[in-house]
């Protein structure tokens, strides 16, 4: 069982790199279509003279917004989407493992995010002469990867989730983009949130991976003293994880029983 | 077509929108779902300048800016991506030949929706960010008439840049939110919405002058402050000239593309859905 998950997982996740590396456009427009929203946040930090570090915390958060991004429309969203598109019923005849199938969705979309966040980041420090502490790289590497599996696992769960529900999908995306952006503290550092709510914000993977890699990359500190950040993000990724691969086996079933796998236009 | 004709036709297709972009869920659900998103939007940029601590007039300057640059994403969207969404995922678009309305009416009425439909997140982000950076605004004494015909000149802008985008996307199924991304996003980047556009480079900084937003955001902070008509003309006067030349521009360029569109059988593709 667990060889035919990865089986499919790479297929799935092919797909996906392939799909969307093919076209040099797609590219360079994922990469240049949120280098020109995060140089305004660059330029509007300028013209308030603040600290050189808050560009590095705006660039560090702004490339991260992506994964957030992927995570909603390119998780969330993609079963009701197969279903639309009559894609559903065939991945599930197919015999292929729907944990599979989700676990190649998460790695497809993670790959072609890290491609384009390191480009958006590496085109801000060039662009706005940012400098982050790269010794602290190999650290920041893995705690990103900590991220990415905390982050794209609780994808999964939304995956699995939002089977149930119909057009309104696209509006709890869209409810869910921003406000998990501002209390992830994308373009600031989330210490400017009262003690309680960094508290609840903490247990949000994006805000603890982006403030993580600041501490390492912009303020220098080291592993050590963000441990705990480590150690929340493995916990809530082995967490989500485990509820992911439960609820989608939920929600095929009921999907089944109540006849729903093949319903469009709700 | 007369006046009266064409005021009944574009209520009729405010109220399409309405219907289309609401009835998915009940009225006070639905105002909460259109002003949570401009709000948070703004709340990330208002926390840049708490972050900062700057003084209060850079937060006006960014309060405004973001609060009314909330109604050019969703005016340009509401004209551009009516194209979008009728062809590619309700297929009604090519049902439009059938009425007696021009493309371009339909699609200007449709986005009309959205000048309207903005005005309630554009109010409600506007209050929480002044509350939040201690802004004094129940001291403003608004030049009101100015500030009332700033929002209907901007009308004009913004829906031509709508039919701009049109223009391409009539011709493509892929890439038609990048287009729509990418023109919004370029209007915060040139647009004078959170930094004053002489910080751009050059020649970057020359772009700005030409694009209406520069002026019309310059007109909205000065409104709100109160600043005599007579003031604000240096800005109104561009703004005006402005957003006719570039609605003319948008409004024969997308005559011409549609012409070619339909005579090449573009009207009704599609890619997924």
């Amino acid at each position: 069982m667990i060889r035919e998950i990865f089986k499919t997982a790479y297929a799935r996740a092919y797909v996906r790199i392939k799909g969307v590396n093919s076209d040099v456009t797609h590219f360079i427009i994922d990469i240049g279509l949120p280098l020109i929203g995060l140089s305004a946040i660059l330029l509007a930090y300028k013209s308030l003279n603040a600290p050189s570090q808050f560009l590095a915390i705006a660039a560090i958060g702004g490339a991260m917004m992506a994964f957030w991004y992927n995570v909603l429309w390119g998780m969330a969203s993609q079963f009701y989407w197969e279903r639309e598109t009559g894609n559903l019923p065939l991945y599930i005849s197919s015999g292929a493992p729907m944990p599979g199938v989700l676990l190649g969705m998460a790695l497809g979309g993670a790959v072609n995010m890290t491609i384009r966040a390191v480009g958006v980041l590496l085109a801000t420090v060039y662009l706005f002469g940012i400098k982050l502490y790269t010794s602290e790289i190999v650290p920041a590497f893995f705690l990103f990867l900590l991220t990415l599996f905390a982050l794209y696992s609780l994808g999964m769960i939304f995956a699995s989730s939002f089977l149930r529900f119909g057009r309104s999908v696209s509006k709890i995306n869209e409810l869910l983009g921003e406000p998990m952006l501002f209390f992830s503290g994308v373009y600031f550092p989330v210490k400017v949130f009262p003690f309680a709510i960094q508290l609840i914000v903490s247990l949000i993977p994006l805000a603890l991976g982006i403030e993580g890699m600041r501490e390492l990359m912009v303020f220098g500190n080291s592993p050590l003293q963000i441990l705990w950040i480590y150690i929340v993000l493995l916990l809530l990724g082995i967490v989500f994880f485990y509820i992911a691969t439960k609820m989608i086996k939920y929600m095929e079933e009921r999907g089944k029983t109540t006849g729903t796998l093949t319903l469009k236009w709700e | 077509m007369g006046i009266r004709d064409s005021l009944t036709k574009l209520r009729v297709l405010v109220w399409l929108s309405y219907q289309i972009e609401a009835n998915w869920t009940r009225l006070p659900s639905y105002l909460a779902y259109i002003s949570i998103r401009p709000t948070f939007t703004l709340l990330l940029m208002i926390f840049i300048v708490i972050a900062a601590r700057p003084n209060p007039q850079y937060g006006f300057f960014i309060l405004v800016g973001q609060a009314f640059y909330n109604l050019v994403g969703s005016g340009v969207m509401g004209v551009a991506y009516t194209l979008w969404d009728d062809r590619e995922h309700y297929r009604s678009l090519k049902y439009v030949y059938l009425t007696p309305n021009s493309l371009t009416f339909y699609l200007i009425g449709r986005g009309l929706y959205k000048f309207i439909e903005g005005l309630l997140p554009l109010s409600i982000a506007f209050f929480v960010g002044a509350l939040l950076i201690h802004y004094p605004i129940f001291s403003l004494m608004p030049n009101w008439p100015m500030l009332i015909a700033n929002y209907f000149v901007g009308m004009i802008w913004i829906i031509a840049f709508g039919l701009l985008i049109a223009s391409f996307l009539i011709f493509t199924t892929d890439y038609g939110w990048a287009a729509v991304e990418s023109i919004v996003s370029s209007l915060l980047l040139f647009g004078n919405v959170i930094f004053p556009t002489y910080l751009l480079p050059y020649p970057l900084d020359a772009i700005a002058n030409f694009l209406p937003i520069k002026y019309w955001m310059d007109i909205n902070r000065q409104a709100l402050l109160g600043m005599s008509t007579m003031n604000m003309m240096p800005n109104f006067i561009p703004l005006l000239e402005l957003s006719l030349i570039y609605f003319v521009v948008a409004f024969f360029l997308f005559k011409y593309c549609e012409r070619v569109a339909r005579s090449k059988g573009l009207i009704d593709i599609t890619t997924a859905h």
